[in-house]
């Protein structure tokens, strides 16, 4: 299944299903800055489907990260909702949007984000902490998949004992701890070499095409570009247009493209 | 392996080349004293005695051939240990390195823990109550592990911590040494006189007070300082409470520590001044002592906890996008 999944994958076409796992309503956020209010967003409504790859593209300023908040539940709307998997976050509570953020979304920042004081083994059971699981299969797990990001000799070094590329594989593996079926990337590929982004975005399009999992990624590399399903351009707090990827690859012409 | 390369090296000189040495010993006297030119043979060494005698220009005793095998196999002996040393040094780059094979990862085993059920019947308004309840359980954060947590954050900043916590020190060692004078003048039969006992429980509560204003300082500047640690660990799923939890759990080490270590010192110090003064025994005021410092741990505790409560709770309150933004 994986294996057919991937061949399509290769020939370009989309893998989705019809459900929808994000879906945001005429979604508005202000911030109060003394007496002026920014609006951030200005109403933006966008549907995407289980299994698809997103780029969130735009200047900064333009949103963009507000959005990526509003999505992952990181932040409230000023107006509209947000539906992940259907559910309204607005009706959740503390502990149901705390499972929601343990359990259904991983998050892999441009900054990594890894607790300094703690080991790359403690930081990526951290999420497995949370979400109430057994010591020994915690340990037994968080090994496993440092093994996995080819980190199995780093268990006990801290993140300032590690390059930017390892400390970005040890929030990878942290963010896919406990098994996301969402992605929410923000710019994951911004403070790193050519060769580690490029591992990073195969590894993430790997992860979309062969098991499903939805990739939302703020980015500005056109290789996270070149594998996604569409791209949406956001400006002044609104989508400018959204991009289906044969509709970028006619754009960038015989120029770009491989 | 290694060890056939070593043993390779005195083995191939052995075989049909002559040692430099043994090249030596087929000179005349004449050649012989030409090459030492003053010296003995003990004082040169073998690659300068090799060398010497290729320039020996006097007859053809010196087979040519021998010092070039010589010299080859000396140059290759040391290839091979500069060899062996680079493999070493390139295995150990490539093992920092090591890059991540994307296509060898395992997907079935990365998505083993991914929750099957639809969202929607598990939380949501339109999920079972039971579920609901089952959600409440799960979201955890365990006092062990959160004491655990702690422990070792207070010990890596030992030195932040320490400067954190010694308004709490001083504000103890001050309450137990005034309470040491007390317990020496009633082991001596000494009467503090009334006006020192309130004047003195005056300036404790003082002493106390300006400790948690000062705790409470330092831990505001140290929670501004995790703002972004916050943020991370409400995106993996921690709830509001986890981290006042932490912080708090956190501030009772810290003044727990304060609390005995200031008293151990204040008592200390006070009983050496009260032992010059006054004549009493030891054991006399040994209760007295354990009393203060277990006062001292539990006032140490319940301050620093007092004073962490509002940053913490602010802190947690924060929105975790603006945790996340917040740099310092």
């Amino acid at each position: 299944m994986a294996d057919s999944q991937a061949t399509t994958a290769a020939k370009g076409d989309h893998i989705r299903s019809d459900e929808y796992v994000v879906r945001t309503k005429d979604l508005k956020k202000h911030y109060k800055m003394g007496d002026e209010t920014i609006e951030a967003l200005k109403g933006v409504t966008l549907d995407i489907f289980r299994g698809e790859y997103i780029s969130l593209m735009g200047p900064s300023g333009s949103g963009k990260s507000t959005l990526f908040n509003m999505i992952g539940g990181l932040d409230k709307p000023t107006e509209g909702t947000v539906f992940i998997d259907e559910v309204d976050m607005a009706q959740l509570d503390a502990y149901e949007l705390a499972w929601l953020r343990c359990r259904k979304i991983g998050y892999i920042f441009q900054t990594f984000n890894l607790i300094p004081v703690m080991t790359a083994l403690e930081n990526i059971t951290l999420p497995m902490v949370f979400a109430g699981m057994d010591y020994d299969s915690m340990m037994a797990r968080g090994r496993e998949l440092l093994e996995t990001v080819g980190l199995g000799h780093r268990l006990h070094n801290k993140p300032g004992e590690l390059s930017g590329g390892q400390q970005q594989r040890v929030a990878i593996a942290r963010a896919l701890a406990n098994s996301p079926s969402i992605i929410l990337a923000d710019e994951p590929t911004g403070n790193l070499d050519l060769k580690t982004g490029k591992e990073i975005i195969e590894l993430l399009r790997r992860l979309n095409k062969e098991s499903g999992v939805t990739v939302i990624s703020a980015t500005h590399d056109l290789k996270m570009v070149d594998v996604s399903d569409r791209i949406i351009w956001i400006r002044d707090g609104l989508i400018d247009r959204i991009q289906s990827r044969s509709e970028m690859e006619e754009d960038m012409g015989e120029g770009h493209g491989h | 392996m290694a060890d056939d390369k070593t043993m390779a090296v005195p083995g191939g000189g052995d075989d049909h080349e002559l040692t430099a040495r043994e090249q030596f010993e087929l000179l005349t006297d004449e050649q012989k004293a030409e090459l030492l030119g003053g010296e003995t043979l003990g004082e040169i060494s073998e690659a300068d005695l090799l060398s010497r005698l290729s320039h020996l220009d006097s007859g053809d005793v010196l087979d040519e051939e021998d010092v070039k095998a010589g010299l080859h196999n000396e140059l290759q002996a040391q290839l091979r240990v500069i060899d062996q040393l680079s493999d070493q040094r390139e295995e150990a780059s490539l093992n920092i390195a090591k890059v991540l094979d994307s296509a060898a990862v395992n997907l079935d085993f990365l998505m083993r823990e991914q929750v099957k059920d639809p969202t929607r019947t598990i939380i949501g308004p339109d999920a079972s109550a039971e579920s609901r309840a089952s959600i409440r359980e799960k979201i955890s954060l365990p006092t062990k592990t959160a004491l655990k947590m702690c422990w070792k954050s207070v010990l890596i900043r030992l030195g932040r911590v320490a400067i954190t916590a010694s308004g709490i020190f001083l504000g103890i060692a001050f309450f137990s040494s005034v309470r040491m004078t007390a317990i020496s003048l009633q082991a001596a039969g000494e009467v503090a006189g009334q006006e020192d006992a309130a004047r003195n429980v005056w300036l404790i509560v003082m002493a106390l007070m300006v400790s948690v204003v000062g705790i409470c300082n330092s831990m505001l500047m140290a929670v501004t300082e995790r703002f972004q640690e916050i943020g991370t660990m409400k995106c993996l799923g921690a709830l509001d409470s986890f981290i006042v939890k932490l912080f708090l759990i956190e501030s009772a080490i810290l003044g727990g520590l304060a609390g005995v270590f200031g008293s151990l010192i204040g008592m200390g110090l006070m009983l050496i001044v009260n032992k010059m003064k006054y004549t009493f025994a030891l054991s006399a005021v040994l209760p007295g002592m354990a009393e203060t410092a277990l006062i001292s741990f539990l006032l140490g505790v319940i301050l620093s906890v007092m004073a962490a409560i509002l940053p913490a709770r602010q802190a947690a309150r924060m929105p975790a996008a603006a945790a996340l933004r917040t740099t310092v």
